[in-house]
């Protein structure tokens, strides 16, 4: 058979053979973990600092101009890495603004938990390729909601107890569901949230508030001083995310 | 460590198919090929990590450390099982280990693959270098540790050997 052109044609062939792309994104994940998830050219982080306040200005104007019409409504479904997903964003912290809600803890952790059901969207709709800009926008989301609280908590030492608790909640859920959707996409959760990307900071300035409240507080119960042990015992082998964690499920958060 | 993080995924980026499709050729299994290029993209994440000028050229090294760790499956395999088994070529003709879809499936595709399967192993690895992912001859010699002439020649002696196997 075969000249040599037509045999290396045949071997050409052989390029179709290519990996599955969940499989990519989820081996690139547990391999540097979700910040290369996440990952953006350094121009594109400066573009989008540079362009956030016409970036803002443009959604108001959109906002305005598609009231009636179906630009609007279609921004509010968008999904990471989508075109009309900045709008939606930038209409976001908008509305925010206009709500005072823009430091609020409990609706960055409500904006944490939209960005995971997105993710999850996206998994359900096989659009793998958007993935790791959903990626970077949970994270996003999630470590400003933590930062939020810390800081909240920070300037409230006598209402740690109760910020904490009500926080808590949504962030348990948050926890829940980030499992959830983890595990559809085939990701270690564990690997995926190691601490090098500035949570840790914000869960160890947490677990420093609660263990600065409790010292104060009323006699706490058998089970309240051994959970506080406990959190203690965590906090000092330096895993911070894990001492919230067990603090949310504690007696402490009754 | 950022740094290093963002220039290694664009490695991941740029390297990943052909790592994969080098080392899914050469143990045709779709688990055990992810399996090794996982494995291949770790070892030299971890080196990478280490000291990153060391690493002049990463699709080089990629794929120096593919083929080691495909070395050591075989190895591993041989070890496990004494001899080949008896409907070796009908597990090479399983339907089953067409796994990547109706491309694979495709006649002279899986012709070519499968004729490909039975060449010994610089064989397989030269032509996939220099044909499928377009290496120069430089490289190729230096990923298999020969001249550049005696690299000519034995992809000379590959493709006598594939085209054989094909008629």
């Amino acid at each position: 058979m075969n000249s040599e052109k037509e045999l290396i044609n045949q071997i050409r062939t052989l390029s179709n053979i290519k990996p599955d792309e969940n499989w990519v994104v989820s081996c690139k994940a547990r391999l540097l973990g979700q910040e290369a998830m996440g990952q953006r050219s350094s121009f594109m982080v400066w573009l989008k600092n540079f362009a956030f306040q016409y970036r803002a200005a443009l959604a108001a104007l959109v906002l305005v101009l598609g009231a009636g019409g179906g630009l609007a409504a279609a921004a509010q479904n968008a999904l990471p890495g989508e075109p009309l997903y900045a709008v939606k964003k930038a209409a976001e912290k908008g509305m925010a603004l206009v709500a005072g809600q823009k430091d609020d803890p409990m609706a960055n952790l409500q904006l944490a938990a939209k960005r995971l059901e997105e993710m999850n969207l996206l998994s359900q709709k096989n659009l793998v390729k958007n993935l790791p800009a959903a990626f970077y926008e949970y994270k996003t989301a999630k470590a400003a909601a933590k930062k939020e609280v810390a800081a909240l908590v920070k300037d409230n030492p006598a209402k740690a107890g109760q910020i904490i608790k009500e926080a808590g909640i949504a962030m348990k859920e948050i926890d829940i569901k980030e499992k959830q959707v983890y595990g559809v996409l085939g990701l270690d959760a564990e690997a995926t949230t190691t601490d090098d990307g500035g949570e840790a900071v914000f869960d160890k300035a947490i677990v420093e508030s609660l263990m600065d409240y409790f010292k104060d507080a009323a006699a706490l119960s058998e089970q309240g001083s051994f959970d506080l042990a406990e959190v203690k015992k965590i906090y000092e082998a330096g895993e911070y995310g894990r001492a919230v964690d067990y603090y949310l499920n504690s007696s402490l958060n009754r | 460590m950022e740094k290093a993080r963002e220039q290694f995924g664009r490695i991941y980026d740029d390297h990943v198919e052909k790592i994969y499709r080098f080392v899914f050729l050469r143990v045709n299994s779709k688990e055990i090929a992810q399996d090794i290029t996982s494995e291949t993209f770790a070892k030299v994440w971890a080196s990478f990590q280490k000291q990153p000028e060391a690493i002049a050229n990463p699709r080089a090294f990629l794929y120096k450390t593919a083929k080691n760790l495909v070395v050591d499956h075989y190895r591993a395999k041989a070890k496990n099982q004494t001899a080949l088994p008896e409907n070796w070529e009908d597990r090479l003709a399983d339907p089953k280990i067409d796994l990547e879809g109706k491309a694979v499936l495709a006649s002279d595709m899986d012709n070519v693959r499968r004729a490909m399967a039975h060449l010994n192993e610089d064989y397989q690895n030269a032509i996939i270098w220099r044909y499928l992912d377009d290496l120069p001859i430089k490289e190729v010699s230096h990923l298999l540790d020969r001249s550049e002439d005696a690299t000519r020649v034995l992809l000379h002696r590959a493709m006598k050997e594939l085209r054989t196997k094909l008629s």
